[in-house]
């Protein structure tokens, strides 16, 4: 047909613009800026680290050339090496245990009507995220002494018990997630089918509930080796984690080294925490 | 209106009683806000039936399955299987299996593995798993599918699954709770006819629960509807349709036209009843109230346009004319202001059937009731 | 006919879920109340007790725990005289812990808002972004903040190399570097249950806001902040707390001198070897804790029936 007259079409022209600047009525004035100066400010000192602990220069601030020596000289330290292991050791113990534990736990409160006391073995469960971990350290310090005393037992015992009493409340969290989003129907249809109560557990709650239960203890795994004030209070000679290493390292001055091994250490914490959101995403279907 | 109604199978309440249930109550929470999905129910299931709970949704026909089923205890009431007291036997105790709404497909096993997983919970060896599971995955046409996992089935072949899970381990009864209620239109007439012959061929009580008034009368032997936790009437589809004894299952199975009418006297096995616009009516008793105020049932296919000279038992206006191929339904406004319907299936010549004209029409024998 | 009185059945089936249930709570809640809870009691008991020579302590009862916090006895005549040194340290703790909750606010909210307004299908990926570093070894994440914060850190290069300024900011060691990184630390702290609030925000309300001639800000104001308002005592709480007990962040970022109670209370179980006096000092904190928790039950509660 004809052409739209140019009076018409000014005037369409017109309203796209102004439907296009109200569109944006969500937006604050400088919240958009915050938010990203904020992330920016959130990894910037973490991205520095990292960058110069690749530095070939022992200086931490002037960039050389990019060399994996410090990481070489970590790696050779006989006192990271332990530290690592025992690292490991005490986590390793702890994921077991408080996994174990979560799992038992959320599979008591999760999916059932209200219980009396519900709210207290919530309370108790959650504890740990509860008190300032100052006091929680040198509460324990205080009973483990205690025992000492009364037993005479000592050995790194202590110290796995008590990550494992604060790694409970992380594992708890992801499983009892994974179990909520579990209908009852699949269990009841298990039963229909002359399954045991146990049955059913095993062949049916189990398989189904399996990526909560990686998820809590990967959880559960990251927060031990990344403790620091609990460990630094409990642990006794030769029980030096990694955390409390560096520590040490830091009070006598900053070396590179500490820039190489600190970066590892926050790689596992990010690779664990990646894995972590990659299993709960599928675990969402 | 419905399709084919069953054919008049043989009296099943001949045969030996499976599932009875004496007193039965369920009530849901305490105090003031306790709901009591079922009040006093008594029910006798037979053997080799294919029964139907029907009824709307809240009626307390799903309560009266899963108690069957074991996942709820009764409030108060006994349950018996085949003679034996199962009231307070854990499901999987019970020889009771379901096929679920939503199917309940386990997502973590292939269809092979949930067909046979009964049987592997009840340690039987595995080659009579194999076996059993491939004579099911045969029965119900999935041979292809056996080792696909669930979620790669199509609506249609999950059902089957299911069914085929909850028959492979031979259950003296089996539950089936909805199961056609996600499937399209077409589907479901097909798995219709297909469990109904399922029934026969196993010879195993079905226990089926649906809402669909078409779907009970057309797969059931007996049909028991139920409202507000309360059963109303067992019967055979025929016995339901053409003889309600309650005036909710009038209307809820079926077309029903239901006039208000006053009792005036019994005559025989027939009751005069005085309408709202003064005409009285013979209509045949029920036992129902025979006192006072009562209802009149009357089917739209039992009333015809009066012919020839015949003596109209119901005069009323035309307000609305439905050519429906097969028959018209007449939509006519009585004295008393009560519509009815009338499906007139043969000839309309010479019946002036103009907007606005009187017509009166004529009852078959026996095709009214009186109802409480 | 029953309404209330349950089958034996019910009863029996009952009762069997309990059983289970207890028995499946049970390693948990032992290990927790052995483990976290009861030493609380033990440290209250060694609060009153005296200290020993190496450490641990010596079974005689006494308050002297509790006057030290508030006075010193002089060495000559026996006197008692106010000391305020660790008054101080627990004021300073309050005024550190309350500046880095209102500084996490500040830039928490926007943070919040701006992920909340995002397209439903990317906010998982920022959260992700926000809570990873909250993953990372705390000690690590202090340390890259010394790092920043030094005299030959980032700030200082990048401010000297601009020409701001001829001589570096002495930031480091002092009370502004520990308040910084305070706020670093516990930023995720504020930001996930603020976002938790505002995720439930229907827009439309903003837009019958605007549409009713509000301006910007007091849509800010009297729309979005009162919806916020549980996300953000949640988000206070989680930083407050926390805060005041912080060991790592003033260790670190204070370097001796800027002490707060969590260092404090290290030192009395460490060099000082003054264990009722740290137990005594724990329990003040947690009474400090305790406080803080009331504060917010009773804004919580007020907050529901001014709704509800």
């Amino acid at each position: 047909m004809a052409d739209t007259p140019p009076l018409a079409a000014g005037a369409t022209a017109r309203a796209t613009r102004r439907r296009i600047r109200s569109r944006d009525l969500k937006a604050m004035p400088g919240f958009k800026a915050a938010g990203w100066a904020c992330i920016f400010a959130l990894y910037l000192p973490l991205v520095v680290l990292v960058i110069f602990s690749f530095n070939d220069n022992r200086s931490v601030v002037k960039w050389t050339e990019f060399s994996l020596r410090w990481y070489e000289a970590a790696i050779e330290n006989d006192g990271i090496r332990n530290a690592a292991w025992m690292s490991v050791k005490v986590a390793l113990v702890a994921t077991f245990f408080s996994t174990i534990a979560a799992t038992m736990a959320a599979l008591a409160t999760t999916r059932t009507a209200a219980f009396r006391g519900q709210g207290l073995a919530y309370g108790i469960i959650n504890q740990p995220l509860m008190i300032p971990e100052i006091v929680t350290a040198i509460s324990t310090l205080s009973l483990f002494s205690l025992v000492k005393q009364l037993t005479g037992v000592t050995g790194v015992g202590y110290l796995m018990a008590a990550h494992t009493a604060f790694c409970i409340p992380f594992a708890y969290m992801p499983i009892r997630a994974r179990l909520e989003d579990m209908t009852l129907t699949l269990e009841q249809a298990g039963a229909d089918l002359y399954a045991t109560p146990w049955q059913t557990f095993r062949h049916i709650t189990l398989p189904l509930l399996m990526p909560g239960i990686l998820a809590g203890a990967m959880l559960a795994f990251v927060v031990s080796l990344d403790d620091v004030i609990i460990t630094l209070m409990v642990a006794g000679p030769g029980e030096t984690t990694l955390p409390i290493y560096i520590l040490g390292a830091l009070r006598r001055g900053i070396t590179p080294e500490i820039n190489a091994v600190s970066t590892i250490l926050v790689g596992v914490s990010v690779l664990l925490v990646l894995v972590l959101f990659l299993v709960q995403g599928k675990m969402k279907k | 209106m419905t399709s084919e109604i069953a054919k008049a199978p043989e009296d099943t309440t001949t045969r030996r009683s499976m599932i009875t249930a004496r007193d039965l109550t369920k009530t849901f929470g305490q105090g003031e806000s306790a709901v009591t999905a079922l009040d006093n129910v008594e029910i006798e299931i037979r053997e080799n039936e294919f029964f139907t709970l029907l009824g709307p949704s809240g009626c307390g026909k799903t309560t009266l399955l899963r108690l069957i089923a074991g996942f709820e205890l009764p409030t108060s009431g006994t349950i018996e299987l085949d003679g034996e007291d199962i009231t307070a036997l854990p499901p999987h105790v019970r020889p009771v299996n379901t096929v679920f709404q939503n199917y309940a497909l386990f997502p973590h096993m292939t269809v092979s593995e949930n067909i046979g997983f009964g049987l592997k919970m009840l340690g039987k060896p595995s080659g009579e798993i194999d076996s059993r599971v491939r004579e099911m995955l045969s029965l119900v046409q999935l041979e292809a599918m056996a080792n696909r996992r669930t979620d790669q089935l199509s609506g249609g072949q999950q059902q089957r699954v299911a069914l085929a899970r909850a028959l492979a381990p031979a259950p003296k009864v089996l539950l089936l709770d909805e199961p056609l209620a996600a499937l399209d239109l077409k589907l479901r007439k097909n798995m219709q006819i297909e469990l109904k012959s399922l029934q026969a061929e196993t010879g195993i009580t079905f226990i089926f629960v649906t809402h669909d008034q078409e779907e009970a009368l057309t797969m059931s032997d007996r049909i028991a509807v139920m409202r507000d936790g309360q059963i109303l009437q067992i019967g055979t589809p025929k016995e339901i349709y053409d003889k309600p004894t309650h005036r909710f299952v009038a209307d809820f199975i079926g077309d029903i036209n239901i006039l208000e009418a006053e009792v005036e006297g019994t005559e025989g096995d027939q009751t005069r009843v005085r309408l709202k616009d003064g005409t009285t009516m013979l209509a045949r008793s029920t036992g129902a109230d025979t006192q006072g105020h009562c209802a009149v049932a009357l089917r739209p296919e039992s009333i015809r346009v009066a012919q020839g000279g015949e003596a109209p038992a119901l005069t009323g206006q035309l307000e609305n004319l439905v050519y429906m191929g097969s028959a018209h339904n007449l939509h006519l406004r009585l004295g008393s202001g009560e519509e009815l319907v009338v499906r007139h299936g043969g000839s309309t010549d010479g019946i002036d059937l103009s907007p606005g004209a009187q017509v009166g029409v004529v009852i078959a024998p026996g095709g009214a009731r009186v109802l409480a | 006919m029953s309404d209330t009185s349950l089958t034996l059945a019910e009863q029996e089936s009952r009762r069997r879920r309990r059983q289970t249930r207890r028995f499946l709570l049970a390693p948990a809640l032992l290990i927790i109340l052995t483990i976290s809870i009861m030493p609380l009691g033990i440290t209250a008991l060694y609060s009153f007790l005296t200290p020993g020579t190496y450490g641990g302590v010596i079974w005689e009862f006494t308050p002297d725990a509790y006057v030290q916090f508030l006075f010193e006895r002089d060495i000559f005549d026996g006197t008692l005289q106010f000391n305020d040194s660790y008054l101080t340290i627990y004021m300073r703790s309050i005024g550190l812990a309350f500046g880095a909750t209102i500084g996490a606010l500040l830039i928490g909210f926007p943070t919040a808002y701006f992920i909340a307004t995002k397209p439903r299908e990317q906010r998982n990926f920022w959260l992700f972004l926000i809570t990873l570093p909250f993953w990372t070894n705390l000690l690590i994440r202090t340390y890259a903040m010394l790092l920043i914060l030094r005299d030959e850190g980032l700030i200082n290069l990048s401010l000297m190399g601009v020409g701001v300024i001829d001589r570096p900011l002495s930031i480091l060691y002092t009370d502004t570097a520990v308040f910084i990184g305070l706020i670093y630390t516990y930023l995720p702290f504020m930001v996930l249950p603020l976002y938790a609030s505002l995720e439930k925000l229907d827009f439309r309300l903003v837009e019958a806001g605007y549409d009713l001639y509000a301006n910007r800000f007091r849509v800010l104001r009297h729309i979005i902040a009162p919806i916020a308002k549980p996300g953000i005592i949640a988000g206070c709480i989680l930083v407050f707390i926390p805060g005041l007990g912080a060991y790592i962040t003033p260790a670190l970022l204070g370097g001796g001198k800027k002490l707060m109670i969590g260092n404090m209370i290290a030192i009395q179980f460490g060099s000082s070897r003054n264990w009722p006096f740290g137990s005594a000092a724990a329990l003040i904190l947690m009474a400090l804790v305790v406080i803080a928790l009331l504060i917010y039950a009773r804004s919580v509660s007020k907050g529901a029936r001014a709704h509800g």
